[in-house]
């Protein structure tokens, strides 16, 4: 059998049979004896002063146990935590988990009630009187942002959270040595993360203990426990957080929640278990929201394509208040804006607004699907500008295969990549010749047909410490039972990325033994060694490798006995399929099971050596990692109805080695479905008063599965140098590639009606009218 | 689900079901409960007596007899579209029903549900006007019948009183050489139309329009029937010069057309004239094979 | 949301303009008015029991009237809360002579908040203008009553009346 069995495999996962058997167990499953259920009073107003809150008719409501106000809750609990605040000229709002004096968005939550069961306690929320005193809202990030607009903070200059400067090369040398240049809007919409499981939080206080136990649909159990033990002033040892199945995050798990706060500190107070589900309409108000960012591009070019400069000056909308990463997240805007090119002169002007809307953070991609937006469809732009192909451009301006490890003008380090191979694939999987020849056929017949290209790079495997703001190593530990079935703990926390069934893969086959003798073990601060948590795609890039290399030191303990047990010398011994033989004498060898058999007797132990067989380690990453790919959108607009049919897309992805095929497609298939979310469909509105207008999915389009055709995915391999592995990560890739495929196909399409540039989302009413004489409006 | 609180009934008889909701104040029919449940789940509605008549028996067959289609008012979306001889008879009734939101909808939402419901993006109103069904409605003192174009009044507002239940949705069957046909743009999110045309044509021997019944849904406050583009088409060949000039008058008369943010009161009225001349066309189609 | 327009009623000026702002004659046309009251100076308090069809929420809050230029204008600020959540709007109408006939015309911006803005939108610019359809059909049959007629007869009549003429 070949070493590598299982690696490369299309293994089913493991973690599907419970979760399509309704046997998984989320939150919302957990029943506990007494246990209470809790809502939230929120606000209707995106402004206001609270002049009062009357609690008596829902405290009298029979069912009811407990209802508290900020007034009430704000004096023990701390408030929301921000870990990234260290910015020029930042102005750090407080953020207390129940507002006390002022609302600021709809949905923030000033009042919870505790009751016998959720009908009582949402009885309870309608019967709380709250006297407000409407204020003025800001909706709009450049609003919020002029002299004399109305202030979110009293105390504060302004309405400008922060700024942010970034430059590499000289701007203004590459405008002057431009031969044009050009400018242009772009505007990324909010958009709402929605994983298909809301947030939920349950809480129980064992006083005699002095033990609270938190369950809580988070990406990040290690972090949450240190940020709620702060919080409601425990010790970080008497917290134990959960995070049971989880149901999808997309980023918006990744963040401590004044619910999570609110829930421990009422299982304290009452001593009673207690339980809060989100409402989808809840999530849509006080979920963090992703993107927003609407910002200037201006770029200089010579007349044969290439790019002399890029300057982008951006206003990001922060909503309201900080969450746990908000001001970080358009910083990773600015270091990717170069993309694949050698564009050395580059900068980023960041300004951040404070306004009357639910806070922004990570959504799938964070910061990076901005960034390869504008530089994938700036390069079209400038292939516009110049009348050259979009693919010409791309490939003037590459940067090359034998430059790596490559310096962008940001100050990354690009790790590897081969932009070319990936981009020919694509071509030839796409037939590019024959749609640019079909394009122009169904242009004599009056039919429009679009080919959009988008060959991005973005930075995953998050990341080194130093470029992180709350840590970017990993956790793992391997033990190998008696038995020698493998029990891995990860710090690391899955939620659909399938790293149950990929983890037991790196195992079985470093290990020699079956996947299905291989339990991944993850979301509990008391079982597991701390760790960082699943977000950024890094959780097989470093939560991976930190397994691995405490797998390499078992394996290393394995040998050493296996050579005592064998009376051979450790050199001398390796592993063949399930044994670990001596070289030259296959005959002679030991089972992992024996090994561990005798490690655990720990009588007749190897000179040296402890017994047991288990081992940890704690990786901490040289660099990110940078995977890249090539996608094509085919795409035809229907001139009498502006509809876009989206008649293919091809995809070569590069994210390194693959460990399972089937996993690293199913990833950029939901990648790619929320990247053309972004593009089509999404977008929340929020009117001029601050108030949400897509509360539901009738308003706000989940992009659905009979919306798309059938992707044809393929890939490349160009394998990482850091880790040792080889892999990428995956999570991002399909999100932050496909939004400006399809941009640029359907402006392509539209090229013959002199159209250059469409904002998100390139509704039907908006393309129709571009098509027929009008304004996008 | 969290609504309030409701007294819950499960009557099996339309009679039953009938007297139930005359007992009680502020009561409810629930259907196939996708436009109430929603609404009470939001606390939107808050009736204080819920009367479900899914397990009323008789009134969710369809039939096909005496010159005429019956479809009880329970009939589920997924029957209808699965309904291979309808799928003969009078396409535009299977085709409607499959445009409707998704599986799971178009195995519980009714057609009684949605027609009573009146939603003014409905798919439904559109084909019923089209092809001129009358709603029976059963009451305390007995059964009366109202024709379509009586029985929408407003958006979200029918001609059935508080203590009445639709009961069965009866339509003339097509005569030989009708061809009927659906044309819709989804509201992304929803499913709903931005826009919908039923239309059904019948041919004389000569192939000229002998009867045309067009509906409109989505773009004004209830479904209308498009008499103009009926009127334009009657005793001409359904050419496509023909069915261009019929088509463009699919929005005339409209006032206050429906509008939000995924798309205007002008655009849904031009598209009412683009799927008007589909709908027409593979209803011309249809009518001549 | 802005809200335009223009209504004709077949009564004279001052008979319509008497009907607005009257308050017994408000209470009967404004739809879903479950009780309007005088606070003094144009002001009133009002319950109302709005809605489109099953769905219906109660609101109260106040009404006010203000720049009355009897009979030919004024404006209206209304701001009424309930549980599903709140409207506020203000708005400027006129009142033109147009033969026996008077011409509405009324210009305002209503601003949802709460519950109802996040989760309505679709229904929302229908659902305006339904109402004030409601409401003209409703000033219209108050004002052109003949003396003993069942005005709510008249307000069904008129209401079927003006969606027919479509």
């Amino acid at each position: 059998m070949p070493v590598a069995k299982s690696v490369g495999a299309r293994i089913k996962r493991r973690e599907d049979p419970r979760l399509i058997q309704g046997l998984a167990t989320y939150v919302d499953d957990l029943q506990l004896p007494g246990m209470c259920y809790v809502a939230f009073v929120r606000s209707p107003h995106a402004h206001a002063k609270i002049q009062s809150i009357d609690t008596s008719a829902a405290s009298a409501l029979d069912g009811v146990v407990s209802v508290v106000t900020g007034a009430d809750v704000n004096p023990d609990v701390g408030g929301v935590p921000c870990a990234a605040t260290d910015f020029p000229n930042v102005q750090v709002p407080e953020h207390p988990v129940l507002a006390e004096d002022k609302v600021r968005f709809v949905g923030e939550p000033l009042a919870a009630v505790v009751a016998v069961d959720r009908y009582v306690a949402q009885d309870a929320v309608d019967l709380v009187e709250v006297d407000y005193d409407p204020l003025e809202a800001v909706s709009d990030a450049e609003a919020a942002l002029e002299p004399g607009s109305v202030k979110l903070y009293d105390h504060f200059d302004s309405n400008q959270a922060f700024t942010w400067d970034l430059e590499g090369g000289d701007v203004d040398a590459g405008l002057k040595e431009a031969d044009r240049v050009i400018s242009q809007r772009f505007i990324h919409q909010r958009l709402a993360p929605n994983p298909i499981e809301p947030r939920g939080v349950a809480a129980d206080f064992n006083a005699g203990d002095e033990q609270l136990t938190l369950w809580s649909s988070t990406q990040i159990p290690h972090i949450l426990r240190t940020q709620v033990a702060l919080m409601i002033g425990l010790n970080e040892n008497r917290v134990r957080v959960i995070a049971p199945e989880v149901g999808g995050g997309f980023g918006c798990k990744l963040n401590v929640y004044a619910e999570e706060a609110v829930l421990g500190h009422l299982a304290k107070k009452l001593e009673r278990p207690v339980k809060w589900m989100e409402s989808r309409r809840e999530n849509f108000l006080h979920t963090i929201h992703g993107r927003d960012q609407l910002g200037d591009v201006e770029i200089g070019m010579k007349n044969d394509g290439t790019i002399t400069t890029l300057k982008y000056n951006v206003v990001a909308d922060v909503g309201s208040y900080f969450q746990l990463l908000t001001p970080a997240i358009p910083t990773l805007t600015g270091l990717m804006l170069c993309g694949c090119y050698q564009i050395r002169n580059v900068s980023m002007h960041l300004r951040a607004a404070f306004t009357n809307k639910m806070s922004t953070d990570a959504y799938r991609g964070a910061g990076r699907p901005e960034a390869t937006y504008i530089v994938e469809r700036i390069v079209d732009c400038v292939a516009d500008e110049l009348g050259l192909d979009p693919l010409e451009v791309r490939r003037k301006n590459f940067i090359v295969k034998d430059s790596f490890p490559y310096e962008t003008g940001t100050g990354l380090s690009y790790d590897s990549g081969d932009y070319t191979i990936a981009l020919d694939k694509a071509l030839k999987n796409a037939d590019y010749e024959g749609l640019r020849k079909k394009q122009a056929e169904l242009r004599d017949e009056g039919r429009y047909l679009g080919i959009g290209l988008s060959t991005y790079a973005e930075i995953c495997g998050m990341g080194p410490s130093a470029a992180m703001p709350a840590g970017g190593w990993e956790s793992g530990t391997v033990r190998v039972d008696p038995t020698g079935k493998v029990t891995v703990l990860t710090g690391i926390k899955p939620h659909g990325q399938g790293q149950e069934t990929t983890f037991a893969q790196l195992i079985a086959d470093g290990l020699g033994v079956d996947v299905d003798d291989v339990k991944i073990v993850h979301g509990d601060t008391d079982s597991v060694q701390y760790g960082t948590g699943t977000f950024g795609s890094r959780g097989t890039a470093v939560g991976g490798t930190a397994m691995i290399m405490a797998m390499e030191k078992v394996k290393k303990k394995v040998k050493k006995f296996a050579a005592h047990m064998l009376e051979a010398n450790i050199d001398d011994i390796e592993l063949e399929d399930d044994r670990y033989v001596v070289k030259g004498n296959p005959e002679r060898g030991v089972s992992l099971a024996d090994v561990s058999g005798h490690a655990h007797r720990g009588i007749d132990m190897p000179e040296d050596t402890e017994p047991g067989l288990a081992e940890s380690h704690f990786f901490e990453p040289s660099n990110f990692t940078y995977p890249f790919g090539t996608h094509i959108a085919v795409v035809e607009v229907d001139k009498d109805t502006g509809e876009v049919d989206i008649q293919r897309y091809v995809a070569v992805d590069d994210v390194g080695n693959i460990i399972n095929p089937m996993i690293v497609e199913g990833q950029i298939h939901g990648g790619i479905v929320q990247g053309l979310g972004q593009a089509l469909y999404e977008e929340v509105i929020y009117d001029e008063s601050g108030q949400v207008l897509t509360g539901t999915f009738m308003d706000y389009t989940m992009p659905k599965a009979h919306f798309f055709p059938r992707f044809e995915l393929d890939n490349t391999v160009t394998p990482t140098p850091v880790n040792p592995m080889g892999v990428k990560g995956v999570g991002e890739a399909g999100t932050i590639g496909s939004t400006p495929a399809i941009v640029n196909a359907v402006i392509d399409a539209l090229k013959p009606f002199g159209v250059r540039h469409i904002d998100m989302p390139l509704r039907p009413e908006k393309l129709w009218r571009l098509m027929n004489g009008g304004e996008s409006s | 689900m969290i609504p309030g609180t409701f007294d819950y009934h499960a009557p099996k008889t339309l009679k039953k079901a009938v007297s139930l909701l005359n007992e009680h104040e502020d009561a409810k029919i629930l259907a196939g409960g996708h436009s109430l449940i929603p609404l009470m789940k939001l606390r939107f509605a808050a009736p204080a007596v819920v009367i479900d008549i899914g397990r009323v028996s008789g009134i969710s067959r369809i039939r096909i007899s005496d010159g005429h289609i019956q479809i009880g008012a329970l009939t589920t979306h997924h029957t209808i579209g699965s309904n291979a001889r309808l799928r003969r008879v009078c396409p535009v009734l299977p085709e409607t029903a499959n445009e409707i939101g998704d599986l799971q909808v178009r195995n519980r939402g009714t057609l009684g549900g949605s027609v009573v419901h009146a939603d003014p993006a409905a798919d439904w109103p559109a084909a019923m006007m089209a092809l001129r069904a009358s709603f029976e409605v059963a009451g305390p003192s007995g059964t009366r019948e109202v024709s379509a174009s009586d029985f929408f009044v407003d958006m979200m507002t029918t001609t059935i009183g508080d203590g009445e239940i639709l009961s069965q949705i009866r339509i003339p069957e097509p005569p030989a050489g009708s061809g009927s046909a659906y044309a819709k743009m989804h509201q992304s999110a929803s499913g709903f139309a931005i826009t919908g045309v039923a239309a059904q044509l019948t041919l004389d021997e000569s192939g000229n329009v002998s009867a045309a019944g067009v509906g409109v849904t989505g773009v004004a406050p209830i479904a209308y029937t498009a008499s103009a583009v009926e009127d334009a088409l009657v005793g001409k060949a359904p050419d496509e010069g023909a069915i261009a000039a019929a088509a463009a008058l699919a929005a005339d008369g409209v006032q206050d057309a429906n509008e939000d943010h995924h798309a205007s009161g002008e655009y849904r009225m031009h598209l009412a004239t683009v799927l008007a001349s589909r709908a027409l066309a593979s209803a011309a189609e249809r009518a001549k094979s | 949301m802005k809200i335009t327009g223009t209504h004709q009623i077949s009564a004279a000026r001052d008979r319509v303009f008497t009907v607005l702002t009257d308050p017994e004659c408000l209470a009967r046309v404004m739809p879903g008015c479950k009780g309007l009251e005088s606070t003094g100076d144009g002001a009133y308090s009002i319950h109302l029991a709005a809605g489109v069809g099953p769905i219906k929420g109660e609101y109260a809050g106040t009404v006010q009237l203000t720049d009355i230029e009897a009979p030919s204008s004024y404006r209206m600020l209304v701001d009424a809360k309930g549980k599903t959540g709140f409207v506020k709007g203000e708005g400027k109408v006129e009142l033109v002579e147009d033969g026996d006939a008077t011409t509405v015309i009324y210009e305002g911006d209503v601003t949802l908040g709460g519950p109802v803005a996040a989760v309505g939108q679709r229904m929302h610019s229908s659902a305006a203008k339904l109402m004030t359809r409601q409401l003209f059909g409703a000033i219209e049959a108050e004002a052109t009553a003949e003396e003993g007629e069942d005005v709510k007869h008249s307000i069904i009549r008129n209401t079927l009346r003006g969606l027919r003429s479509k």
